[in-house]
């Protein structure tokens, strides 16, 4: 109980913190209650395709004529479902691996390290772009693309995190003494890993987001599903740079995408302050 | 020594999974390269006609020896011709290189340099108004979409001011050579940069800006200011210098991952490097451009790994010793 | 009265200037193409469009379609087609030079069959292998025998194959890595980038019309955005792109753009795996066919720049256009559930109909992922559908994975495995009416039925059709066959996109629009 207290502290232990956990609950609640707000269908023919900003529509229509501030409502569940769906994947696939290459050692640690090294070295965008060609368009695909590419970092952190938990006396002791590997892992090892793993999920779920508008937007996210980075997607390839509509049609999904990551870092480093203050001392 | 050694084997290691990745993956995506190989109208191909085109390509064969051919042809240098462009791998490759460097060195050069300055200047005036203005400016860059963020400079200073142009890296029809060919090479180049190194500026300077810190906290400088030393002299000559160390690995890796992660960027200006290229080569099945192209990426990253490490124990001894 | 001669006045000197311009400043074209097309020689260019346009500057026909797709003499000054319309007698034009200086022959041509014959190539090599017999009585006469009479030899052999000069290739063992391009059309290559651009130069040894340009440049833009952003910025001055719909307005609107517009071939249709549960009843093909609003896809996708599609396929433009088979039969969605009970449906608890064997009208619809307009055309037809009855699960799939997936390695042999797809067919397909291929029973003939699609009664008239060189009687034939497939429906032509171009009027005006093909084709390039 003590541990999510702390959490809900670093949420609010800084003006910075206190901003990003706003702008999160904000987006969330646009998650969640966006479809119920939106003024149409995003997928209704609403208005005359290229419709600039009016009344009726906020932002303007798209390319066939659906509105665009029902679609960027609908677009934020699809978006954050994408980046929390990869980031969690992730995270529990980088934990365990991390966990269990710290606590096995010899020669699984030496195999499990050694993929890790291969994903963190083969370029990332590239590796995203094959296997996001690979798998073919859906919204779970474009999810286990950059849960793919993404899980090695949080492994090789939480490798360290753990290894060092080993490493302290009272465990080695405990280890010594010939507690059993369950009694080790649940009492020891996962309270030192978790904080620390959430703060890297919280971090992971940022760049899931980027990566999702990236993939997207060249054209390998699923055309079919309603996210900022669709948006982006149809508003490139059909020329909201060049009929002007740009300012209303590119710069709102946009600027949804630097506030949801923004309030992701921000919590994100805040919890990292908080809960692992003995990683910021190394 | 042997920690250089075990390292390299880890490499090499990784370099050979990567080989093997880059053979099998792409011909495990859906897909053929057959439309880019007998043309347009394939369609029109009898079947014994479209088998004769697969023959001259030796994709005939069974996949273990099409692979094992690959394998041999990355020693030989004779990683075959373009299905697209049916020019040789290694040419297409050498002519798209130069721009990646180019675009990416510049960028690296420039987001290291202010990376460097402002993460000294911040933590020198830790808490100041510089500081907390810096740290907000990098996370807030840092959060948005480096396409997008591109799209806006394209949209803003090549159409709305024409101040710069709108893609590629030359004006096909330009000049050549002298002076002006080089500024025309420049003009193309601000906008990709600009937008290369906003997406990576934070990143170096927040390590500097940790790492002096750090430094700054260590008690050699705070015996050198005790002892009366000029503070710009332990600004420059003790803490920057040490602060540099962490900054200088980050370099590195940056420069590996970026000259992959340029792609999106690449794409939004429709600059000719290997980034536009593995992603045209995903597209169209252009099996041995895209593994050209991603064994060349594979070995950026890898040896700006190994220079980083081989830096590093080089100018702090702590590491060596206990990493070995 | 001051006002307005002063208003003359600027405007003759502005009329003075604009002219001295467009003279000084016509003789070098900017074109942005869409992809690199390799050394651009026969074997190595990579798009029929506009790859094939760029070649036909380089390389020259025995015969050229004019605007109207009709065939027109262009090396050969004629042919003589034989009775049995088996064997053609070409004349070529004296003095006929390749861009090297070399003399251009009869034998040159009888090279290029048989190097076709011989090297295969996916387009030329089909109407070289139709030959049996090449002959040579002199210089100037070539003599070719056909193993079968072929309505469309001169269109689609004899009016498509460039000529290749037999002192370059002829020792060519592998033309697909073949560097040197060397022809006898207008223009000649004088520099190439790979992926950046090429230079085409007049070629001083072409036998006939004058290039209108010394030098056309083509730049490569992969992008669309940037392509119209350079047209706008004056950095290009037309692109072989077609404007999409959205910007045609405002090209109109930019007075130093001009826009041409005239109708498109390529088609936008909806293939059905018709061998499969109940798509393969006409009767349910009908109905989903009567379901679609095309005026909606046309006013809404395409902003009103494109024609609807029929059930003959063949757009209205074209000359064996049936006219009654241009329009789909329609159905409300009332009247498709009516009609599906009549057929023995029933609706489901979740309202998507059943057949008696527990069929249920549950599709999976495939689409490109990188075809925007297609993407957005197949969102408004699922929903057409669905308000019928049917339940409808688009699926956006990369190029090559759903050509896999619908044509597998490009072969119709091999069977397919969708229930419906988008599938666009390129411009040749319609203009060259290629509804045997699209149709026959047979994987030979049939070599574009992706449906699977099998009618013994259209074999046969697509047999008699292929060997009727009678012009009546062809179209005649054809009109019954687009009857035919209005009563079949296998397959569902959406739309075609009109062609629209812009370019700078300033720099260039003298465009031909080639029916179907859109101003980028050799004859635009030439002075008339």
């Amino acid at each position: 109980m003590s541990f999510w207290r702390a959490v809900l502290k670093a949420l609010f232990s800084s003006p910075i913190s206190t901003f990003g956990t706003v702008l999160l609950a904000f987006m969330i609640f646009i998650a969640v209650f966006g479809p119920s707000l939106s003024p149409y269908d995003p997928r209704e023919v609403s208005g005359r395709p290229f419709s600039p900003p009016s009344a009726e529509h906020w932002l303007g229509t798209n390319d066939i004529g659906q509105d665009i501030f029902s679609e960027i409502l609908w677009g934020t569940r699809v978006s954050l479902l994408i980046g929390l769906v990869a980031a969690s994947t992730a995270i529990v696939f980088g934990t365990a691996v991390g966990v269990v290459s710290s606590l096995a050692g010899g020669w699984v640690d030496v195999v499990l390290m050694r993929i890790t090294d291969i994903v963190l070295t083969i370029p990332f965008l590239p590796l995203a772009v094959v296997l996001a060609a690979f798998l073919g368009p859906s919204l779970w695909n474009t999810a286990a693309v950059i849960a793919v590419v993404i899980w090695a970092r949080p492994a090789r952190v939480v490798r360290s995190q753990s290894l060092s938990i080993r490493n302290l006396t009272y465990v080695e002791a405990a280890t010594a003494l010939g507690g059993r590997f369950n009694h080790i892992l649940i009492r020891h090892v996962l309270p030192g890993v978790v904080p620390l793993a959430l703060s890297q999920f919280i971090l992971a779920t940022s760049s899931s987001i980027l990566t999702e508008a990236s993939l997207s937007f060249l054209g390998l996210g699923d055309p079919i599903q309603k996210s900022w980075g669709t948006i982006l997607f149809y508003a490139q390839a059909r020329g909201a740079f060049l009929n002007g509509s740009w300012p209303w049609w590119v710069i709102p999904p946009g600027l949804l995408i630097s506030i949801t990551v923004l309030s992701f870092v921000l919590i994100g480093r805040a919890l990292e302050d908080v809960l692992m203050p003995r990683l910021k001392a190394r | 020594m042997n920690w250089y050694l075990g390292r390299l084997g880890q490499y090499a290691i990784v370099l050979v999974a990567a080989l093997t990745l880059n053979f099998f993956l792409p011909r495990a995506m859906p897909g053929n390269p057959l439309q880019f190989l007998a043309g347009e109208d394939v369609g029109l191909l009898s079947p014994e006609q479209i088998a004769q085109v697969q023959a001259r390509y030796g994709l005939d064969k069974p996949l273990w020896q099409q692979y094992l051919r690959y394998l041999g042809s990355i020693f030989t240098g004779n990683w075959g011709f373009s299905y697209q462009a049916g020019l040789p791998v290694i040419e297409t490759i050498l002519t798209r290189l130069p721009w990646t460097l180019l675009l990416v060195g510049t960028s690296l050069l420039v987001a290291s340099l202010f990376g460097v300055l402002f993460g000294a200047i911040a933590s020198w005036y830790r808490g100041g108004s510089f500081d907390t203005s810096s740290l907000v400016g990098s996370i807030l860059f840092d959060s948005l979409p480096t396409f997008w963020l591109g799209m806006m400079l394209i949209a803003i200073f090549a159409v709305e001011l024409r101040w710069f142009p709108i893609f590629g890296a030359v004006t096909p029809w330009g000049p050549k050579s002298g002076w002006p060919y080089i500024w025309d090479i420049l003009r193309h180049l601000v906008l990709p940069a600009t937008t290369l190194t906003l997406a990576t500026l934070s990143g170096t300077y927040l390590v500097m800006r940790y790492s002096m810190l750090d430094v700054l906290g260590q008690d050699y400088i705070r015996t050198a200011r005790s002892k009366g030393v000029q503070e710009r002299q332990v600004l420059l000559k003790h803490a920057v210098r040490n602060a540099l160390l962490p900054v200088s690995t980050v370099i590195f890796l940056n420069l590996g991952f970026l000259v992959g992660g340029a792609t999106v960027i690449e794409t939004v200006f429709s600059y000719p490097g290997i980034g536009t290229l593995l992603f045209q080569a995903v597209i169209n099945r252009d099996y041995p451009v895209l593994q050209g192209a991603f064994l060349v990426l594979t070995i950026s990253v890898i040896v700006a790994n190994i220079m980083s490490d081989a830096t590093y124990p080089l100018l702090d001894p702590r590491v060596r010793k206990g990493a070995s | 009265m001051k006002k307005v001669s002063k208003l003359l006045l600027s405007l003759a000197a502005l009329a003075l200037l604009s002219l001295a311009l467009a003279s000084h400043s016509g003789k070098t074209l900017r074109m942005a193409i869409l992809q690199d097309e390799g050394t651009l020689t026969p074997y190595t260019y990579q798009t029929g469009y506009p790859g094939y346009e760029l070649l036909t500057m380089v390389y020259d026909t025995l015969y050229q379609l004019d605007e109207n797709l009709i065939p027109q003499p262009w090396l050969a000054q004629g042919a003589e087609t034989s009775a049995d319309g088996l064997t053609y007698t070409i004349t070529l034009k004296p003095d006929l030079k390749w861009a090297d200086g070399e003399a251009l022959t009869a034998s040159d041509v009888a090279f290029t069959i048989k190097y076709f014959q011989d090297n295969l190539h996916g387009r030329f090599s089909t109407p070289a292998n139709k030959v049996a017999a090449v002959e040579t009585p002199d210089e100037q006469t070539v003599v070719i025998t056909l193993k079968a009479p072929d309505a469309t030899f001169i269109q689609n052999g004899l009016a498509d194959v460039p000529i290749i000069p037999e002192h370059v290739w002829a020792d060519v063992t592998d033309p697909n890595s073949m560097v040197v391009s060397i022809g006898s059309g207008p223009y000649q290559i004088t520099e190439y980038r790979t992926d950046q651009f090429y230079r085409l130069t007049e070629n001083a040894n072409f036998w006939g019309p004058k290039p209108a340009f010394d030098e056309i440049i083509t730049p490569i833009i992969k992008d669309q955005t940037a392509t119209f952003q350079a047209l706008q910025t004056g950095e290009i001055d037309v692109a072989v792109r077609k404007v999409s719909p959205e910007l045609v307005e405002r090209f109109a609107a930019q007075s130093d753009l001009k826009v041409a517009q005239g109708p498109g071939f390529s088609a936008s249709t909806i293939q059905i795996d018709v061998t499969k549960g109940a798509l393969a009843n006409p009767e349910v093909r009908k109905i989903m066919a009567g379901l679609i609003d095309y005026e909606k896809l046309v006013e809404n996708v395409l902003l009103g720049f494109g024609v609807t599609g029929g059930p003959g396929f063949l757009p209205p433009a074209h000359p064996l256009s049936n006219p009654n088979t241009t329009e789909y039969s329609r159905y409300t969605p009332e009247e498709a559930k009516q009609r599906l009970e009549e057929l023995g449906f029933s609706q489901g608890a979740d309202g998507v109909y059943v057949d008696a064997d527990g069929n249920r009208l549950e599709f999976e619809y495939l689409t490109y992922s990188d075809r925007p307009i297609q993407l957005r055309a197949a969102e408004l037809v699922a929903q057409d559908l669905r308000e019928g009855g049917f339940n409808i699960e688009l699926r956006a799939m990369e190029r090559q994975a759903l050509v896999q997936r619908v044509w597998p390695d490009f072969d119709v042999s091999k069977g397919r495995n969708y229930d419906m797809s988008m599938v666009n067919w390129s411009a040749p397909v319609a203009a060259q009416a290629r509804l045997g291929s699209m149709l026959h029973s047979d994987f030979v003939t049939g070599n574009l039925n992706v449906g699977g699609y099998s009618n013994p009664k259209v074999d046969s008239i697509i047999e008699e059709a292929a060997v009727t060189i009678d012009a009546a009687k062809r179209q005649e034939l054809f009109f019954a066959l687009q009857q035919k497939m209005a009563e079949d429906i296998p397959l569902i032509t959406l739309f075609f996109e009109d062609g629209v171009y812009a370019y700078r009027p300033a720099v260039y005006d003298n465009w031909v629009f080639m029916a179907g093909q859109g101003i980028i084709n050799k004859l635009s390039f030439l002075e008339r």
